[in-house]
């Protein structure tokens, strides 16, 4: 569609001329190019005169009117997530979400042990693989179980719990950072409103300052023109 | 509540605030509608519109991820809704609205009808402007509209609409120079507008 073909460089500072989106050397060289240009001047005084004629005709027969109603009835996006499973709300939503994570690994990790998950420690690192479960493997082998001489030691559980934690508190981290940056959002809204506030009341003590400001002018003209009177009235009393 | 900004009272509409969402919704309803009317050139059409928008907005508004942006999400809601009914208006080819001018030919299937005004009558202005505006494209008036009445840029009409912000100022500038053209069919001369003076004038 031609309207929907990007306009030459003329045509694109036009617009931009048009919505007054120039920089003021920008909108010079445009003006320089209109001056020079008859066809683009007169192209440049239809737009323009259309915009007027939206500006004039679009506030006229505006009487129609709109009023929202909000259903007392109606579900939301989150209520109906909420409504799938057990409802949990404010902050203890973000920490339910990371037990039920937390479940699910653990539930993961114990099947992977019932079908045979291997994990060795070796010289060049960790090894993970799958085989016959051990007799001594955690969980249901025998007496040593995470002894030193375990495939799963002591050592391997507590760094895998490590590994767990730390991935867990990784994880509340980015919660906490997200849910900093609402607050952070509401303490700008707040800045924001505090700011307007204050604008506020500046312009009440300018209004202030300016009234009494006439108020003492008017009775400075009172005073001026009260001692001018009795001047001409009585130059030699007002001269004593 | 009533002096939270937008933004505030967005968060908390987020965080499930019925009366929050309520203000918010009173705030943006009569731009909303004033948008939709000249959008879809009928008033009850544009109340439904208006209402299923806000609607949507309200069931949704925990998605949206920047709450400074409500305006403009709400907006976009609104044309992807017209533009939706749109399509099913024409598949249906009995739509009430949206349909009644198809062409499939001419590429402008998506024309409001033209009814009711004859070229050369003298009418009120909202009206040429309502006639003037339906013969635009769909793409072409929802850009003009939502420049012009709603003041929106072209970075904000572009994520409005989906299309990069070039497209958008192209079709601003086709559809006034377009708009431009039909005027002198209703008796508007464009001097009355403060053009320096054209030759159909």
């Amino acid at each position: 569609m031609t309207e929907d073909k990007p306009l030459d460089p003329m045509r694109e500072q036009m617009i931009a001329a048009l919505y007054g989106e120039l920089g003021t050397a920008e909108m010079k060289r445009f003006e320089e190019a209109l001056a020079a240009d008859d066809e683009l001047r007169s192209e440049w005084e239809e737009l323009r005169g259309t915009r007027n004629f939206i500006g004039v005709a679009g506030t006229e027969g505006d009487e129609a009117e709109f009023s929202f109603t909000l259903p007392v009835e109606l579900p939301r996006t989150d209520d109906r997530e909420a409504s799938r499973g057990t409802v949990v709300r404010g902050p203890w939503r973000r920490l339910w979400t990371a037990a039920a994570g937390f479940s699910a690994a653990a539930a993961i990790f114990a099947v992977l042990l019932f079908s045979g998950l291997r994990i060795d420690r070796t010289p060049s690192g960790w090894l993970v693989g799958f085989s016959g479960a051990p007799e001594n493997q955690a969980g249901f082998g025998s007496a040593d179980i995470g002894g030193a001489d375990a495939v799963l030691t002591r050592e391997d559980f507590a760094a895998f719990a490590r590994e767990l934690v730390q991935a867990t508190d990784q994880r509340l981290t980015r919660m906490e950072e997200r849910r900093s940056g609402e607050q952070a959002m509401l303490v700008r809204g707040f800045l924001e409103a505090l700011d307007l506030q204050q604008q506020e009341l500046s312009l009440h003590q300018q209004r202030n300052y300016e009234d009494l400001r006439a108020r003492v002018e008017l009775v400075a003209y009172g005073l001026a023109a009260s001692h001018r009177s009795r001047q001409v009235l009585n130059p030699v009393e007002e001269e004593q | 509540m009533e002096t939270m900004s937008d933004t505030q009272l967005t968060v908390l509409s987020q965080e499930g605030s019925r009366r929050a969402f309520g203000l918010l919704a009173r705030r943006q309803q009569a731009g909303l509608f004033r948008f939709l009317r000249r959008l879809l050139g009928d008033d009850e059409a544009a109340r439904d519109a208006c209402q299923e928008t806000l609607l949507k907005a309200f069931v949704n508004v925990s998605r949206l991820r920047d709450p400074r942006q409500f305006k403009s999400w709400v907006h976009q809601i609104a044309v992807n809704l017209c533009r939706d009914r749109g399509r099913a208006a024409r598949r249906d080819a009995a739509g009430p609205l949206l349909s009644a001018s198809v062409s499939e030919d001419n590429g402008l299937g998506d024309q409001l009808p033209v009814a009711g005004l004859a070229p050369g009558e003298r009418v009120d202005l909202s009206l040429v402007l309502r006639e003037v505006l339906g013969r635009l494209s769909m793409e072409q008036r929802t850009a003009i509209l939502l420049r012009e009445v709603q003041g929106f840029n072209s970075e904000e009409i572009s994520r409005i609409t989906g299309v990069p912000s070039a497209t958008v100022r192209s079709r601003i500038y086709h559809g006034l120079r377009a708009m431009r053209k039909m005027l002198p069919d209703y008796g508007v001369a464009g001097r009355a507008f403060g053009e320096g003076g054209t030759s159909d004038d």
